[in-house]
């Protein structure tokens, strides 16, 4: 078999991975992300149901320092992982596929994403 | 051998498939919370709970988080099969996960429920 003589070279930290690349695995972080974060918000949002008394005490925790970051890393996250998905969607459609338009949207992902998490950043400090 | 290699559907095309539609209610579900939050800057109990309490906004809540149950489960099952390659660990996981979801999605139709 000589397909098992091939070398392999997987030295993540030697690949220097392509803007598309990076659009790809930040898009699988910020899913794993937002799996995570999924029951803080339905712990949320139940505590939050529950009478005046618990809406008023949840509204205060989220106010915690640590709890506005964590906020924060999760809409952060979900927008990244929203705008990626949409540029699937398009290329899904058969527009923007060739590498030179693929880069162009990858970038434009990355670009729209943090000029979100800033906007973000400012509407909850 | 194995002969097709898919998540939560028959094929791989189907779970391709139902990975677009449910980012899609997922995302008009997003749309709807932001156009809530701008109208609400102040969100009040009264407000909220009337909110919830309106049997369109439980259906739509209820299957955004079917949504997320089917999302996740498809994401979270490629994103495994890549990554962990003893297969004993990964049945483990890929099982943790699916459990997990169904809990959350129970746990999102109680809450809703009792509103």
């Amino acid at each position: 078999m000589s397909l098992n003589k091939q070398p392999i070279y997987l030295n993540l930290l030697k690949i220097r991975l392509p803007v598309m690349g990076v659009c790809s695995i930040l898009h699988r972080i910020t899913g794993i992300l937002i799996f995570l974060g999924t029951p803080f918000v339905l712990w949320a949002l139940n505590s939050s149901l529950k009478s005046p008394e618990h809406f008023e005490s949840i509204v205060m925790d989220l106010q915690h320092p640590v709890m506005k970051f964590g906020i924060w890393v999760f809409l952060s996250a979900f927008l990244y992982h929203a705008i990626a998905g949409v540029r699937h969607l398009i290329m899904d459609m058969g527009a923007a596929e060739d590498l030179k338009a693929a880069r162009c949207t990858a970038y434009g992902t990355l670009i729209l994403s943090i000029l979100g998490a800033l906007m973000l950043g400012v509407c909850l400090w | 051998m194995v002969m097709t290699a898919s998540g939560l559907f028959r094929t791989g095309v189907q779970d391709w498939f139902y990975q677009r539609v449910s980012a899609v209610v997922i995302l008009l579900y997003t749309l709807m919370a932001i156009s809530v939050a701008v109208r609400h800057p102040h969100m009040d109990f009264a407000v909220w709970h009337a909110l919830f309490s309106h049997l369109g906004v439980k259906v739509m809540t209820i299957l955004a988080l079917l949504s997320v149950v089917v999302h996740a489960w498809i994401g979270l099952w490629t994103v495994t099969t890549d990554y962990l390659k003893c297969s004993c660990i990964r049945v483990v996981v890929q099982t943790g996960v699916i459990v997990w979801l169904v809990a959350l999605f129970v746990a999102g139709s109680i809450i809703l429920g009792g509103v």
